[in-house]
């Protein structure tokens, strides 16, 4: 295969082993300056006279009241706010001390749930330490029901007189049915600390994340499916080791970086709410997301020169997972022994980037990017003979891998024309192969077009334009099927397709009034699909404007449309295409924000907020003698805040704001899932979100 | 695990220690190099249109006399920051990096105001003729024709060098004429960038269709604080695309999500390639950042599967829903629909 990448990387090299200080541009990254004077300081009439007189100490203390007028789950999703009144403290302290050091430190709780504790530490000049904690909820709903209890936190009971019907047609949530509610807790913590020498950087960042909560898990008896409450105790553990150093022609960093995943259940054990098929198969047993552990060795390495900068990057790491299997089923009847007990399964990621930037003129430069990824796929194989549904075995089954190799190439050309003009123009080319089921290969190829036009000093028309293409092959057959037609390359990932985009936006910054007109043209056709994907089209529109009415009064406001179009072909096989479904999925956004910093000509400040955005997404199925229009999905979110602040004193400030919150929805895949809706499937029973709230909130402040 | 932290953190120290040693010795006398190199280039520096500009008698004293609390832009809370620490033990200490600078114990209270923003010359007049206009100072808005990004950006640079800005040389940001001050202000008490919850709207003034994208039904939790952009993009400079903190679009997905990492015993091909295949990361219209509602979604790629709406019980308008189509629709029976470790989960059922 040809490497064009290759070339690219060599006359570069070349270039910059060509490229000596003759090439010199007088307004490159040398440090030019602004050619000021130099300042005499110390200098005994600069007596900062007028500067407030700040204290070591600077501290801010929040007492905040808050009402919710109705009860709403939904509404609580990440503040964890609830219905009645809240009451919750703020703080902020900044001490600045003689030696030179500084820190600060800031709690903000906005409930029980949800809260934020932050801690800078910053040496005088060479070393930070930070800390931050954070914890709140993701709300998902908690009017719902399952006929299943948690117990043990791993095992999920129906109640002692549950009948085992065929079907769930005529059930009825009663009192079989226990209250349900999901959400999860996440508790973030964050350490960091980074030393700068003179020579050198040395960083560390520690992240862990702790998920608590209850999730919606799901199983199935062949086509009987049940939803799960599934309990959630996980931790996620991220660590990086960095060491840099940089002078005005080079930035190295090397890093260190380990991952880890930690689940604390391996699986969940579940009783078959349906009358089983076979008297053995009662209980079933769902796997959980498995330990796993991931790490990453990676040098970067930055050369600048005068009109070139050269960046390589060069990362080798692994994901590792060998935690045991579970059993093939819970049915005895049907126990066959393992493969393997624990298969130590592994993926070996390589990447190596080449950045490559050449100011060639004061108008001209180029850009050259060339990068592999390597996804190798080490995992040994083995033969398993899965029991399907606790029923029957399988024909026996191979375990794969994916492996992927990316190979991409770009180069770009920018022009600078009639002073601040500017034209660019990129060529790009991917060539992806991919082994799981079949080997296969996709080559994506294309131009991109932009051109910057300033005007009137501050404003700017941007035009740009893409065309891409991508085209797949299959080099390794398993079975005799026709390649063309072959089902696996009309998947998304692989189909092929022409792809174009047209965007262009206008700026006009001023003092007084900025605007900002944006619009984005995409259409992907996917040329030889018989099925999946057809084509697919995006029609973005948007405005902002920022207006300075007054000197004190500030108003923006914005309009964001967007559609997106899609067409895909469905059928049993790409030979008998029989239904198609058209959907068209059309969101828009609108706000505005109107503050007045000193009303009636007192330390008074007014803030108000409007927000809606407003989603449809309809689809329609066609087949050669049918047409049927499925029922739209709409959510409408409406947001109105008023804020009033009021400095009392100088160190007392009192702000009360008013916030309206209106959420309606409709899902029919929600809205028709009742229990009993769908014979073969139980259900939570979770309706669309549906909601009208107001919170008051009170706050008084006080600083010293 | 067989592989404990302390193994893994064992087995992989002794190459990372190794190579940081190396680099440090490789790299000293390279470093020593640039600093005497940086001494030539600040005497060589060309003068620009303010170089015979003079600094103002009283330093900011005069400049308060206009620019107080009562300004419309408003500087005084810069006083609450170490950037504007009056005494010199307090400030940060600019002697060694400046080339401005006329004193080796030079530290940013006593250049005060004009450090930064040049010396003050006709700027600082009290009476204008008619007709006028008073001198502009560099106010870091990018908006002076006279003095370049690269200019403007130095001034922050001259303090805030080597190590601690990384790899900004080169980077998209840099390349795209940003300034330093297009995302930060330090006339804030904190700086609003530096925030969770002021992330959104610095980032969002140029990354408005993103920024959009966050007043939809199903997003990630941005705007209200408890993530920031900086999550998952580094302003400054990256080796991945689109400025991910990490190495690609799925290893920064894991860094929250590790839980979809694996491996796993039965993998879904798209999930280990790209998360973006099927999520759009800045917001969507359905539910789970989902690009498209299932069963549609699933069978842009298996669109020969078994949710077929021509079969008689499949339809939703009929009222008699197929299990198929609602709820979760395909995920009611494939729930691992990110991979399965269950020796039986080949079809990520379980």
């Amino acid at each position: 295969m040809m490497m064009p990448g290759k070339s690219i990387l060599q006359s570069g090299l070349l270039i910059i082993l060509l490229t000596g200080s003759d090439h010199l541009l007088a307004d490159d990254l040398v440090v030019d300056g602004l050619g000021w004077p130099k300042i005499e300081a110390p200098n005994p009439n600069w007596l900062c006279k007028y500067c407030p007189k700040s204290e070591p100490f600077y501290a801010e203390f929040s007492l905040n009241f808050g009402y919710l007028n109705r009860d709403n789950f939904r509404f609580g999703n990440l503040s964890g706010l609830d219905k009645g009144l809240n009451a919750y403290p703020e703080f902020f302290l900044s001490h600045i001390a003689p030696k030179g050091y500084h820190w600060t430190m800031s709690l903000d709780v906005q409930s029980i749930d949800s809260k934020v504790f932050n801690f800078r530490f910053f040496g005088r000049n060479n070393w930070q330490f930070s800390a931050r904690y954070q914890d709140f909820p993701t709300r998902q709903d908690n009017k719902l029901y399952s006929p299943f209890s948690i117990k043990n936190k791993h095992q999920l009971l129906l109640p002692d007189n549950w009948q085992f019907l065929p079907n769930m047609q005529n059930l009825v949530a009663d009192s079989q049915h226990n209250n349900l509610s999901l959400a999860l807790d996440w508790q973030r913590l964050n350490l960091g600390l980074t030393l700068h020498g003179d020579l050198l950087n040395y960083k560390m960042n520690y992240q862990r994340i702790t998920k608590s909560g209850t999730a919606a898990g799901s199983s199935a008896q062949i086509i009987n499916a049940f939803y799960l409450p599934v309990p959630i105790e996980q931790h996620i553990d991220n660590l990086e080791l960095s060491l840099s150093h940089a002078n005005l022609w080079s930035s190295t960093t090397l890093t260190y970086w380990l991952s880890r995943f930690s689940n604390h259940r391996d699986s969940i054990r579940y009783e078959l709410p349906y009358q089983s098929l076979s008297p053995a198969a009662t209980s079933g047993q769902s796997a959980l997301a498995p330990d796993n552990t991931a790490y990453k060795i990676a040098a970067s390495l930055s050369l600048h020169k005068p009109g070139i900068t050269l960046k390589a990057y060069l990362a080798i790491g692994e994901q590792m997972q060998d935690s045991p299997l579970l059993p093939y089923t819970v049915n005895n009847a049907l126990a066959v022994a393992l493969p393997i007990g624990a298969p130590k399964l592994k993926v070996v990621n390589k990447q190596f980037n080449l950045r490559y930037h050449w100011r060639l003129s004061p108008t001209w430069s180029l850009k050259a990017k060339y990068k592999v990824i390597d996804r190798d796929n080490r995992s040994p194989q083995w033969q398993f003979t899965p029991v399907y549904s606790d029923l029957y075995i399988t024909e026996p089954l191979t375990n794969l891998g994916l492996d992927i190799n990316v190979k991409k190439t770009s180069v770009t050309s920018k022009w600078r024309f009639s002073g601040s003009k500017s034209f660019s123009l990129q060529w790009q080319e991917t060539n992806k192969s991919r082994y799981f089921k079949i080997k296969s290969r996709s080559h994506d190829q294309g131009f991109s077009a932009r051109l910057n036009l300033p005007f009137n000093q501050y404003g700017q028309v941007n035009l740009r334009s893409e065309r891409f293409t991508r085209s797949a092959r299959q080099w390794q057959t398993i079975d005799l099927v026709d390649i063309k037609y072959h089902p696996i390359l009309q998947k998304f990932t692989f189909a092929d397709r022409k792809q174009s985009r047209w965007a262009l936006s206008y700026a006009l910054p001023l003092d007084a009034f900025s605007l900002q007109l944006g619009s984005d043209f995409r259409r992907e056709h996917y040329k030889n699909s018989s099925l999946g994907l057809d084509k697919s089209t995006t029609k973005i529109v948007n405005l902002h404007l920022d207006w300075r009415l007054a000197p004190r009064t500030l108003f923006n406001t914005f309009v964001d449309w967007q559609s997106v179009e899609a067409k895909l072909n469905a059928g049993l096989s790409p030979a008998s295409q029989a239904w198609s479904a058209a959907s068209t999925d059309k969101v828009t956004s609108l706000g505005f924000n109107l503050s007045v910093s000193q009303l009636f000509e007192q330390p008074l400040a007014l803030s108000l907020k409007f927000i809606k955005s407003k989603a449809n997404s309809d689809m329609d199925i066609r087949s050669v003698l049918t047409f049927e229009s499925l029922p739209r999905i709409t959510s409408d979110w409406t947001s109105v805040v008023m804020e009033l602040v009021f400095q009392v004193r100088q160190d007392w400030i009192i702000k009360a704001s008013y916030q309206d919150d209106k959420f309606a929805s409709a899902d029919p895949s929600l809205d028709l899932s009742y229990p009993g809706a769908v014979s073969n499937l139980l259900t939570f029973g979770a309706l669309s979100h549906n909601y009208k709230v107001n919170y008051v909130l009170l706050s008084l402040t006080h600083k010293f | 695990m067989s592989l404990t932290y302390c193994q893994l953190i064992t087995s992989h120290a002794a190459i990372v220690l190794g190579a940081m040693l190396t680099l440090t010795l490789s790299l000293s006398a390279n470093a020593l190099e640039s600093v005497d190199t940086q001494a030539v280039l600040a005497i060589e520096r060309p003068a620009s249109p303010t170089a015979k500009a003079k600094y103002s008698r009283k330093g900011a004293d005069t400049c308060l006399q206009c620019h107080d609390q009562s300004a419309t832009f408003e500087v005084m809370a810069l006083f609450k920051t170490r950037h504007g620490a009056l005494t010199p033990s307090k400030s940060p200490d600019t002697s060694a990096k400046n080339p401005q600078s006329n004193n080796s114990k030079t530290s940013l209270s006593q250049g005060q105001c004009e450090v930064c923003h040049g010396p003050i010359g006709g700027h600082g007049k009290k009476r204008l003729r008619k007709g006028v206009s008073r001198p502009a100072m560099l106010d870091f808005s990018g908006q002076q024709s006279q003095f370049s990004t690269r200019q403007i950006n130095q001034v922050c640079s001259n303090c805030h060098q080597g190590p601690q800005i990384g790899h900004w040389q080169g980077s998209m940001h840099q390349q795209s004429d940003t300034l330093c001050s297009d995302c930060h202000s330090i006339h804030n008490k904190l700086d609003p960038v530096s925030q969770a919850d002021g992330q959104l709207a610095v980032c969002g003034k140029c990354h408005g269709a993103q920024k959009h994208l966050n007043a939809r039904f199903s997003k990630h939790p941005i705007g209200k604080g408890k993530m920031a952009c900086s999550d998952c993009h580094q302003s400054h400079d990256s080796d991945s695309e689109h400025l991910l903190v990490a190495e690609s679009i799925n290893d920064t997905c894991y860094l929250c999500h590790g839980d979809k990492r694996g491996p796993f015993l039965w993998p879904h091909e798209p999930v280990s390639e790209d998360c973006t295949l099927c999520h759009n990361a800045h917001g969507s219209n359905h539910a789970h950042l989902l690009k498209q509602r299932a069963p549609f979604l699933c069978q842009q790629c298996h669109g020969n599967g078994h949710a077929d709406f021509m079969t008689t019980n499949s339809s939703i308008s009929g009222r008699r829903p197929s299990a198929f189509v609602v709820g979760k629709s395909c995920s009611n029976c494939h729930s691992s629909v990110h991979g399965s470790n269950h020796p039986s989960g080949a079809q990520l059922q379980r």
